[in-house]
């Protein structure tokens, strides 16, 4: 079944039934794990770059920022059994070019910190689909880790 | 089996960085060699086996385009595969290097992932559980 | 501001983002007064070829650390364990910069040689002139970063 992932939210299961979805993915950036020998998905809708941003919202919901929601992803797919050594991990999202963000670039910082992150955690990016103006809806499927992005009409697999 | 690597780059850090990616990708390692410029790498090659070489191209004493001009003329280097990483990004640098019989290049600043599939794929080995 | 001047900034920001995982922010005048409580650092390099000229950057040692740990994945202070500074990391940075603005000012048929890159630490009055010639001057986490280019036979990029 579908399980949809809120704004500022994260999901995992094992459940091989189960696909993980989040919608209107702008500035904000989408974070797909998957173990596939524990067949564990898991997805990340995070926001904000920078926990430092509001450190009494990262403690209330530390997956709102990248640098906060990253690590609690992998934690939550770990005591699902996945390992970090077995992880692909793809990102989606983050465009850069509406009015909005011209100044603040939050989609770009968004970016810029997973990579940031994971580079120091060693954890390379198998796959992602960033940047540009038009949202995207990003799903992933527990029993295959295949990741679909949606946009603009059309779907991809990443 | 294990593949040994030559890293050329008068920066340490732009050394290091490579390194790290080689050591965190599937590939298996057998020994990691570095050299400051294009003299001390011909060096490492007429003394070590070297499956794959990554050289910048602005470098003291000898630049990547004489390094593997003089790789060219050498009977047993010349077969080794070499990709250039450089911050350089003119077309005609480019072709020249690629007239060169270079297998890539890639332009600094290049990602972890970069430098993973290239040397991956021309390893010819099959990506793990992608 | 001319077309080097616009050249250099857009090359800036590019590299801090995509090498050094940074954002530069607008900075004031008082941002760029000499602190005795800083060590300041300055790396040339010179490029030739069909477009000849030199291009500076100057700013603290502290953003040497912080650019050699991000580019590394490390912590600044097992940076400075290692190399025992970062004035390496500031080398490549300004030899990345310096590379993708000779592409960007002058075309992509455009070949320059690049001479190797120096770093070295300079006094009040350096740093004070380094600020006054600065074509591009940012706050980059907190630190001040100026940077200059000339090309030989159109004088200052401004």
């Amino acid at each position: 079944m579908d399980i949809s992932v809120e704004i500022g939210g994260l999901k995992v299961t094992r459940n091989p039934a189960d696909r993980l979805i989040t919608y209107s993915l702008g500035t904000c950036l989408g974070v797909t794990i998957y173990d596939p020998v524990a067949k564990v998905a898991g997805l990340l809708h995070a926001q904000l770059p920078q926990s430092s941003l509001n450190g009494q919202k990262a403690l209330l919901m530390p997956s709102v920022f990248v640098d906060t929601g990253i690590p609690l992803l992998f934690e939550k797919a770990y005591q699902l059994g996945a390992e970090k050594k077995r992880i692909i991990l793809k990102l989606a999202g983050a465009t850069v070019k509406n009015e909005a963000d011209e100044f603040f670039k939050i989609g770009e910082r968004n970016y810029i910190m997973a990579r940031k992150l994971l580079w120091k955690n060693q954890v390379f990016i198998s796959g992602e689909d960033v940047g540009g103006c038009i949202a995207r809806t990003v799903s992933i499927d527990a029993a295959t880790g295949i990741v679909t992005v949606k946009s603009g009409g059309v779907e991809k697999i990443l | 089996m294990a593949y040994n690597f030559l890293i050329v780059d008068d920066s340490i850090t732009t050394r290091t960085i490579i390194k790290k990616i080689l050591q965190l990708s599937s590939i298996e390692i057998g020994e990691l060699h570095e050299a400051a410029d294009g003299e001390e790498a011909l060096e490492v090659l007429q003394n070590k086996w070297i499956d794959l070489v990554f050289a910048d191209i602005n470098m003291p004493r000898m630049n990547g385009v004489e390094m593997v001009q003089r790789m060219r003329e050498d009977g047993m280097l010349k077969s080794i595969p070499v990709v250039i990483v450089s911050s350089e990004g003119s077309e005609t640098r480019i072709e020249e290097m690629m007239a060169k019989g270079i297998k890539a290049y890639l332009r600094k600043p290049f990602t972890p992932e970069n430098i993973k599939e290239l040397a991956e794929s021309i390893l010819n080995l099959d990506k793990r559980g992608e | 501001m001319s077309d080097y001047a616009s050249a250099l900034e857009k090359v800036f920001h590019e590299i801090l983002s995509k090498y050094a995982m940074m954002f530069g922010e607008p900075a004031g005048e008082a941002d760029f007064v000499y602190k005795p409580e800083n060590v300041y650092v300055r790396s040339d390099v010179g490029f030739k070829g069909q477009y000849s000229g030199t291009m500076s950057v100057a700013s603290t040692k502290g953003f040497c650390f912080v650019l050699a740990a991000n580019v590394l994945g490390t912590e600044p202070e097992q940076e400075c364990a290692k190399t025992g500074s970062g004035c390496d990391a500031m080398k490549e940075f300004i030899n990345l910069t310096c590379g993708h603005f000779v592409t960007e000012a002058f075309g992509k048929q455009a070949t320059a040689d690049l001479t190797p890159p120096d770093a070295f630490i300079i006094g009040s009055n350096e740093w004070e002139e380094a600020v006054k010639s600065a074509d591009v001057k940012f706050m980059v986490e907190g630190m001040p970063v100026a940077v200059s280019v000339n090309v030989e036979g159109t004088g200052r990029a401004k």
